[in-house]
């Protein structure tokens, strides 16, 4: 049955993708004007990479390549390489391409993504790698079931990953769509479609292309060409942080003063208007006030203090919380502590993961300022539209930026590193998305648990093609949007529905599956409406009126996970059923396993 | 069945691969009812007629001169010289293959051994195919052998005052069917049959002596006289052993039962060798049987699950006799011997390695214990298992531990789920008993299960493997090979035991041989009755092949392995391989999403 839905489903999106450039078109403001003149060097170079970097995750995906005989010993994954594996999925496109287009907008506040991607990881080591690798489990539902009852927390597991999976595929989508529009000089939806069907492709086709091997060649890439770009930025600055800081500061200064300067201008001829009671005065004189409006904010802005992205405390302490709770919750990630052998080399890979992201956050830093003073003046005109925005929009500083730095070929390179990034990182989240369907649903739920196995692969593969039409869908809508603030949605929803029910089922004995799944779809529903209403979804996406938002803050995650753990506490508390006695019964069992990795029986019997 | 011709029949067992695909490819068939002439007197003789089914007559003028049934080749002689003066008439239906004349006379040319069969007469017919091992050959020299090639019974002396009790009492305790007596001047020799006839007489066994019921005329041949010349004693005189008479003036006791079974390798006859065994050269001797028994076995077409199950008991007892010659009991009542691997599934046929293991209970010790354990590993390369290449033997203190530190390594394979730890963990798996306290293995097998909580992250690495070897077809499904050689290990064999085992873990089956697994995962609705099929026949397949070739190999002394060329398989093989391989391919990818093997 549900095979069938699947198939008119996607059937459905196949028409309406077809039908969709023109309306989408029409529909989305201010479309990017296209780059003009094609970069054929660069071009020539990014096929090149993306065909090198294509070849080698297949040779890396491929487990047959040595002749290894059977006791040949080793081969296994170690706790550094699946630190860098990790890394690999970590460090997405969204990272790079968002956090350094967010710092070359506000500066300093870019760092708030930075440090909150990057504090969710102590927390992993602290609570969860070691405990999950010792449980054996690798995704969220299968924890969340191990003691509670199967069919309602899959139900709801399945639900929190597509929620999440939906939204992390969104930036990864904005990313491609604008690397190939720039590059290419494609309309960005046409973009946004081919990226899209070049996903499918390489998710259905492809195989196994998520493996560690190709997180690991993929981060290996990513931070040697973000490694060079920022020595590149720094050599440009005679290795200063100081000079890179005081020259960025000028540009945005230099940047305030022209717009005074066009205020001036604008309150002048508002003036002259009003003097000779010209009919247009009353527009002279808003566009003169919106002027004036601009450069003061430009001037009073700083890049180098806080306050620049998030001015609030609220939204900053609740964009914070989703960072940093929100990994814990990213199916994608908890995959990844399966891979190695031990619960120690767990909590290394960990460290290592840690490790490697901070640096690349680093980078993207550097990045980021890098792009404010070379993308600036004369030298920086070419990958300006006329209006001074850059080409793509500020998404694509860190593209311009290698152009900048390497010039065509390097240019070609990093497009291509970032373009083979992201299409890794949608092949491991359309695999955990298309895994928590046709396993958590369709073959736990619906066939429970007697699944044929060919059918689920297909149901598997259907869910593919319709999560990467819905990426398509959701990846024009969301163009304007910055992609780490996209991510950053994502992580509020894995910190306000799955966080809490995985935090709760490793370590709160009183735990009732009533509570989990209550407490999880609050959280869930939670944040996502308060996403909908929100600014940047009310306001943005959907073109409401600025100020008609239902819901002032950018980031819900403060509210919605603070009612999720409240539900999930009361309702498990207030929970008297047998089956609630039951599952808190089975907590020590578990508890015991997770710390030790032996079963119960098994670490009793032995002494 | 679509095989056309059975080429193990003389003469065409001498073809070369080549030829018997040009000499199928040429084969046409041919009906003839019942009664209708198939060739007529003096006409020509185009092809080569090999009777299929019915019965064809060959007769000259009016009288029958032979009769020829089924596999038989009815013109060979007239083929040669183009007409014949007899007729042939078929006197059932008949369906006939024919083999046109230019192509046997290529053949004839090109293959000596063939074509001696259509030239020359009978004597040096058997001449040349005496190059080859052929059934008659091998019968002929077994007759030829030397008595002491089949099982020689020690003799049981009693001396010449004991009582009909003590023979039957010594008959009980060295399981034999006839004692010898010594008095002044004469040997005699009390049998089972003796025995019948004095209970038959009411006499009291205990007080009447031996010596007036044994018999004094003896029949004897000298060690180094061949089998047939104790065979032709036997059916002169009616009697159903002799005595053998050994070059050091010893004597043994060859029975008919034995010789018989000398001659056809009856498989509970090495049994029963290996239980009497009480040297490693009597063992040695027992088992060097083992090999003509697999042969045998193989050539009349048994099938390889059966082979197996035959040889599985036998590589027990093998394992379970030698160490019992070399552990005194008190260690042996203290440890338990496993069988590990293939050897442990039962399906090992012919030795391509030995793994074993040794659990040792706690707190028992004794000096002797390594040094036993080398001289059981080096026993074993004796009698042909090549050592392990992985070290997996009792020689190796990994594999020898107390019960405790099993319980250990246990809990480490489960919680350490590197590469290593997960192949000792399969080898494990397929554990089986041998001999000494088999409740130590018990008590492990119970610990291993209860603890074995359910572990997708385990399982996974488990069955990993799995993807370590390519399946040897292509996008096409054709074969592929390295330089003409496919290992069947590695291209399939492999892949389904593991899968197989992979799931039986995840069900915690401690059942150990794939095919008993691929039952009850097929009954517990794992496995879906038509895959449970598939995999059953695929792995029956391969591992026939394997033995086929294997034979071939050992036979030519090369060391054995799991490579096959290519070159060598009929058109047949061919086809049934790439089926099978398409098979396991599939079931290879079934267990990689199962075992959500794209994540590692």
């Amino acid at each position: 049955m549900i095979k069938s839905n699947l198939q008119r489903l996607s059937l459905a999106s196949l028409m309406l993708a077809s039908s969709l450039p023109t309306w989408a078109a029409g529909a989305i403001e201010g479309a990017v004007e296209k780059r003009h003149d094609l970069n054929l060097p660069a071009i020539v170079m990014f096929l090149i990479f993306v065909a090198f970097t294509l070849g080698i995750t297949y040779w890396a995906a491929r487990r047959t390549k040595s002749a290894k005989d059977f006791y040949a010993a080793g081969g296994g994954i170690s706790g550094f390489q699946n630190g860098l594996a990790i890394a690999g999925d970590y460090m997405s496109a969204a990272s790079f391409l968002g956090i350094s287009a967010m710092v070359f907008g506000v500066g300093y506040d870019g760092l708030i993504y930075s440090i909150g991607f990057l504090v969710g990881w102590p927390l992993i080591t602290f609570l969860i790698a070691e405990r999950l690798r010792n449980l054996g489990k690798y995704t969220f539902a299968d924890v969340a079931s191990y003691r509670l009852s199967q069919t309602p927390v899959r139900i709801f597991a399945a639900t929190g990953t597509l929620v999440v999976v939906a939204l992390y595929l969104i930036a990864q989508m904005v990313g491609a769509g604008k690397l190939i529009q720039v590059l290419f000089g494609l309309d960005y939806t046409y973009a946004v479609i081919l990226v899209g069907i070049l996903m499918i492709m390489y998710v259905t086709f492809g195989g196994m292309l998520a493996t560690t091997w190709v997180q690991i060649i993929k981060a290996i890439l990513l931070l040697s060409g973000a490694s060079f770009m920022a020595f590149m930025v720094m050599k440009h600055v005679g290795f200063s942080f100081e000079t890179l800081f005081q020259q960025a500061v000028a540009v945005k200064h230099a940047g305030a003063e022209a717009l005074a300067l066009k205020a001036n201008v604008a309150a002048e001829a508002a003036a002259t208007a009003i003097s000779s009671n010209a009919p247009n005065a009353s527009a002279a004189v808003a566009s003169a006030a919106a002027a004036s409006k601009a450069a003061v904010a430009a001037a009073k802005a700083n890049i180098m203090a806080p306050g620049g992205l998030v001015s609030n405390p609220i939204d900053a302490i609740s964009l914070g919380m989703a960072l940093m709770f929100g990994t814990a919750g990213l199916p994608h990630i908890l995959m990844r502590f399966f891979t190695v052998s031990n619960a120690k080399e767990a909590r290394k890979s960990v460290f290592y993961a840690t490790g490697f992201i901070g640096y690349f956050y680093i980078l993207t830093f550097i990045i980021g300022f890098g792009a404010i003073v070379l993308l600036s003046g004369e030298a920086g005109m070419k990958f300006k539209e006329v209006s001074g925005a850059l080409i793509g929009g500020s998404n694509m500083a860190a593209i311009h930026l290698s152009d900048a730095v390497g010039g065509d070929y390097f240019l070609g390179f990093i497009s291509a590193v970032a373009f083979a990034t992201i299409l890794a990182v949608v092949a491991g989240l359309t695999l955990s998305g298309a895994s928590a369907v046709s396993h958590d649903i369709y073959a736990s739920v619906i066939k429970k648990g007697k699944a044929n196995e060919a059918d689920e692969i297909r149901v598997s593969k259907l869910t593919t093609i319709a999560l990467g039409i819905l990426a398509m869908f959701l990846g024009i809508a969301f163009e304007q949007q910055n992609i780490a603030f996209m991510v950053g949605l994502a992580f509020s929803i894995a910190a306000s529905a799955n966080f809490p029910v995985l935090i709760m089922s490793m370590f709160w004995k009183d735990l009732t599956t009533r509570g989990a799944v209550t407490g999880g779809f609050v959280g869930l529903i939670t944040a996502l409406t308060l996403i909908i209403l929100g600014p940047s979804v009310w306001v943005e996406v959907l073109g409401h009126e600025k100020g008609s938002e239902w819901f002032p803050y950018k980031n819900p995650t403060i509210f919605s996970m603070t009612l999720a753990f409240i539900t999930i506490w009361l309702v498990s508390v207030l929970d008297t059923s047998k089956q609630a006695a039951e599952e808190r019964a089975k907590f020590l069992p578990q508890f015991i396993r997770s710390m030790t990795g032996i079963g119960a029986e098994g670490a009793t019997d032995k002494h | 069945m679509s095989t056309l011709f059975e080429f193990s029949a003389l003469p065409y067992r001498s073809l070369k691969p080549s030829e018997r695909e040009r000499f199928e490819s040429a084969l046409d068939i041919q009906y003839f009812a019942n009664g209708h002439t198939v060739i007529a007197a003096g006409a020509p003789h185009h092809a080569l007629l090999i009777l299929n089914k019915g019965l064809i007559a060959e007769e000259e003028n009016g009288e029958v001169l032979t009769v020829y049934s089924e596999q038989e080749t009815i013109n060979s002689k007239a083929l040669l010289n183009e007409t014949a003066q007899q007729q042939w008439v078929a006197i059932d239906d008949s369906l006939v293959f024919s083999i046109p004349r230019e192509l046997i006379l290529e053949l004839i040319r090109s293959n000596p051994q063939f074509g001696a069969y259509f030239y020359q007469d009978i004597a040096v017919r058997m001449t040349a195919l005496a190059q080859q091992t052929s059934e008659e050959n091998e019968l002929q020299a077994l007759l030829l052998a030397p008595v002491t090639a089949a099982y020689i019974h020690p003799a049981q002396w009693l001396s010449a005052d004991a009582s009909i009790l003590d023979a039957a009492r010594r008959m009980q305790s060295a399981h034999c069917t006839a004692v010898l007596i010594k008095n002044a001047e004469h040997i005699g020799i009390f049998t089972q049959r003796d025995l019948r006839d004095f209970v038959i007489s009411e006499l009291p066994a205990r007080s009447t002596a031996i010596a007036n019921y044994a018999h004094y005329r003896l029949h004897s041949v000298a060690d180094d006289e061949p089998i047939h010349a104790a065979m032709l004693l036997m059916t002169k005189h009616t009697i159903s052993r002799v005595i053998v008479r050994r070059a050091d003036g010893a004597l043994g006791i060859l029975e008919q039962v034995d010789l018989l079974a000398f001659l056809t390798q009856h498989s509970h006859l090495i049994q029963s060798q290996i239980e009497r065994a009480v040297s490693m050269d009597e063992l040695a001797q027992a088992w060097s049987h083992v090999d003509k028994l697999i042969r045998q076995q193989h050539r009349q077409g048994v099938k390889v699950t059966l082979i197996a199950d035959t040889l599985r008991e036998l590589h027990r007892k093998l394992l379970a006799k030698t160490w019992q010659l070399l552990a005194p009991a008190e260690i042996s009542a203290n440890v338990c011997l496993l069988c590990l691997g293939s050897e442990g599934r039962g399906e090992q046929i012919l030795a391509n390695d030995q793994d074993n293991a040794l659990i040792i209970a706690d707190g028992f010790e004794h000096p002797d214990l390594a040094a036993i354990c080398a001289a059981f590993n080096q026993a074993l390369i004796r009698f042909g298992y090549p050592p392990c290449p992985g070290k997996i033997m009792v020689n190796n203190p990994y594999w020898r531990r107390t019960e405790s530190e099993f319980k250990i390594l246990l809990d480490e394979w489960q919680v350490q789920t590197h590469r290593e730890n997960m192949l000792h963990l399969a080898i494990w798996l397929d554990a089986y008993p041998v001999y000494g306290n088999k409740a130590l293995f018990a008590r492990l097998r119970d610990y291993f299960y209860q603890g074995l909580v359910e572990n997708d992250s385990l399982l996974a690495h488990f069955a990993l493997p799995i993807e370590q070897f390519d399946t040897p077809l292509g996008f096409f499904s054709q074969l592929r090979s390295k330089g003409g050689l496919l290992d069947l290990k590695k291209g399939g064999i492999f892949t389904l035991v593991h899968g197989i085992r992979s799931l039986a873990l995840k069900a915690k089956l401690s059942e150990r041989n794939t095919y008993r697994r691929i039952e009850i995962l097929k009954q517990k609705d794992i496995l879906s009755p038509t895959l449970a099929s598939d995999l059953r026949e695929s792995l029956a397949y391969l591992q026939s092949l394997q033995l086929k070739y294997g034979l071939i190999k050992a036979q030519q002394g090369k060391l054995l392995d799991y490579g096959i060329e290519l070159a060598q398989l009929t058109t047949l093989e061919r086809d049934l391989l790439k089926d099978t391989l398409a098979v396991v391919k599939r079931f290879k990818q079934s267990i990689a999403h199962q075992f959500k093997l794209n994540t590692l």
